[in-house]
């Protein structure tokens, strides 16, 4: 590219010094001319002056004699200086024509030269021949015929002198000629090498053409079949200048991207198997723990009713005893069908396939109500103050009543659990669109650092290992089922000052839709 | 006897939970057919007409489902409009919707609460829907 731009600034450069020596030469050439012509004009002008000095001066030096006239010695002293001066100044412009004739000779101009000198000669000697036959008394017609030569002569002279001006004239035109020729030359040089480097550059404007736009064309067409998501395409140009490397680093790119989109595309092929596998898994999970739980409720479904039946006297008569001991076993049964329920539930939550009963109206504080008086159930004796402090204006809300129920049982049984007296505080209020529901309880309470294992699955503290009983997995599914309806639900606690555990739950929670028809409260 | 001479036909393929449920049945009052298999059901409660109610296990051993009989049952125009209603094992979390959507008139989970279930079959006998989730404590 730097060797096709400097193409035309070079013709430039050319032309530009082409018309500057040549209009040096043109004026050199004129400088030439006038050296040459016009000072050999001159000479040759007073040569022919001097010459009709010289034949004037003897006519009247002659005249004077032949008419008588007394001109006394005066005259023809002052004939006979002319005639000196201007022989000498014949010889002096003779020798100018000669030496400018001898710089540049001519065969004509050599011929006419020697002509003059010749002439010159000659027009001398009659001179002084007639001079000194005038100052010699010769005889007038003596004089006459030295007088007639004398004009012969002088004619001869004036002619070759106007000869030789008229060729140095004739030559003078000549060479304004030439000049004037050069001069064009010189402008059809110029012309030519402008139309030269037009034709260059016109011819570079195309090479530029060539190499940069049809590249730049190339490269653009590559680049958007490229977007268009042909990933094999490369522009393929090869050459070495700017455009190539800009060309070459596009491939260079195209290539990366190739790699990178076919990488990405092996990623999503190996996710998408990996999310089938995983949904493939979850449904086999959600499979095996449907039928799990059939296959483990079917069986206490008998265990429970039939000692009922025994227990109750349907079966025939039993003694106190044995229906003591029978009750026991159904409320063994009832933990163990719990157990199953809670694992089962824990397992729906881990494999994500818990669904809710989602209801306009559940009414919490008939919740609240089953709630305590289940926690009055569980204190076995103990003596604990049941402490109630419910709004009356609490809202109905929008959830699964059975689900807000397990939580609110959850946390109850909790509190009674792990209280051996005092009391268990149960307060109701709505607060920012939310019902919040605290439990108070004045067990041993919870170290802050215990405080997030409570929510953890299979992980009691050892407090609630050392009361026994429970899965560890109530306050967990507790947790989930909270969050579930879009609430929260915390701890404040601190050892040996009991502990509050509160429950937040939306009055309408926007992600949740009701199911179409209610389900029956539990008793 | 909340259930006197109500004709109360079962499809239930466990003989403990046949025996709980025709047991409960029938000391209130009630007349109690059974279907074991859910493979001959139509022509046994046509057998056994007229049948106020149907409740119909969910689940059975071989491939049929609670569901296919529900569909026979429907199928049959002289049987199209007698109450039906899901006993199961089955999580009520799952089976509440399926049955719900299906039309069916009512689900029980099991196990079933030995002082619960017959008011629960007289409520359906009175036309009402019942649709209980299960009982904790």
């Amino acid at each position: 590219l730097i060797l096709g731009f400097s193409l035309p600034v070079l013709l430039l450069l050319v032309i530009a010094i082409t018309g500057l020596a040549s209009s040096q030469q043109v004026n050199s050439s004129f400088a030439e001319v006038q050296e040459d012509s016009v000072p050999e004009l001159v000479a040759l002008d007073e040569l022919r002056f001097a010459s009709n000095r010289i034949a004037a001066a003897s006519n009247e030096l002659i005249l004077e004699g032949v008419l008588g006239v007394e001109a006394g010695e005066e005259g023809d002293e002052s004939e006979l200086a002319e005639i000196e001066t201007n022989t000498a100044l014949y010889f002096a412009s003779l020798a100018t024509y000669r030496a400018f004739i001898e710089a540049g000779a001519e065969g004509e101009e050599l011929e006419l030269l020697s002509q003059i000198e010749v002439a010159g000669q000659e027009l001398l000697d009659a001179s002084n021949a007639m001079v000194n036959a005038q100052q010699q008394g010769a005889s007038p017609e003596e004089i006459a015929d030295l007088r007639e030569d004398f004009e012969a002569v002088e004619d001869n002279l004036s002619d070759i002198a106007t000869e030789a001006i008229e060729h140095e004239q004739e030559e003078l035109i000549e060479r304004e000629e030439d000049v004037a020729d050069a001069v064009a030359n010189a402008r059809n040089i110029a012309i030519i090498l402008s139309v030269v480097a037009i034709a260059l550059t016109f011819a570079f404007a195309l090479y530029l053409y060539q190499s940069i736009a049809n590249p730049l064309q190339d490269l653009e067409s590559t680049a958007n079949q490229l977007r268009e998501g042909n990933l094999q395409v490369r522009s393929g140009i090869q050459s070495t200048d700017e455009i190539g490397r800009v060309a070459q680093t596009f491939d260079t790119m195209a290539e990366q991207i190739g790699k990178t989109v076919n990488s990405l595309e092996e990623q999503i092929v190996e996710t998408t198997r990996a999310k089938d596998a995983a949904q493939r898994s979850d449904q086999v999970k959600s499979a095996f723990l449907a039928s799990m739980s059939h296959e483990l409720r079917t069986p206490m479904n008998a265990v429970i009713n039939f000692t009922k039946f025994v227990a109750k006297g349907d079966l025939g008569p039993v003694n106190e005893q044995q229906a003591e001991t029978l009750e026991e076993v159904i409320d063994s049964a009832k933990h163990l069908l719990n157990l199953i329920n809670d694992v089962l539930d824990m397992s729906k939550i881990e494999s994500g396939s818990l669904r809710l009963f989602v209801d306009d109206n559940v009414d919490i504080s008939a919740l609240l109500e089953t709630t305590i008086s289940t926690g009055k159930g569980l204190l076995d004796g103990r003596t604990i103050d049941m402490q109630t402090d419910i709004a009356p204006d609490l809202p109905t809300i929008r959830g699964d009543r059975q689900r807000i129920l397990q939580i609110l049982l959850n946390i109850m049984s909790n509190a009674c659990k792990f209280t051996d007296e005092g009391f268990v505080k149960t307060k109701a209020y709505q607060e920012n669109g939310n019902v919040i529901v605290s439990v108070e309880d004045t067990g041993p309470g919870i170290a802050s650092e215990d405080q997030p294992a409570v929510f953890e699955p299979f992980k009691q503290t050892s407090s609630g290992l050392r009361k026994g009983g429970g899965t560890g997995l109530g306050m967990p599914i507790a947790k989930n089922l909270t969050e579930a309806h879009g609430g929260r639900i915390w701890i404040e606690s601190e050892p040996g000052k009991g502990a509050t555990f509160y429950m937040s739950i939306p009055v309408r929670a926007e992600h949740l839709r009701a199911t179409t028809v209610a389900t029956q409260e539990a008793v | 006897m909340l259930l006197k001479n109500r004709r109360i036909f079962l499809v239930e393929d466990d003989i403990a939970n046949r025996a709980i449920i025709q047991m409960l049945l029938e000391r209130n009052g009630a007349k109690t057919a059974i279907e074991r298999w859910g493979t001959d059901t139509v022509p046994r409660i046509q057998a056994f007409s007229p049948v106020d109610r149907i409740l119909l296990d969910l689940m059975f051993p071989d491939s049929v489902s609670g569901f296919d009989v529900f569909d026979e049952i429907r199928a049959d125009t002289t049987l199209a409009n007698i109450p039906i209603l899901a006993v199961s094992a089955m999580d009520p979390s799952i089976a509440i919707p399926k049955t719900q959507a299906k039309g069916f008139n009512g689900f029980i989970p099991k196990p079933i609460e030995y002082e619960l279930f017959v008011q629960q079959i007289a409520s359906i006998l009175d036309g009402e829907a019942v649709w209980f989730t299960g009982n904790r404590s």
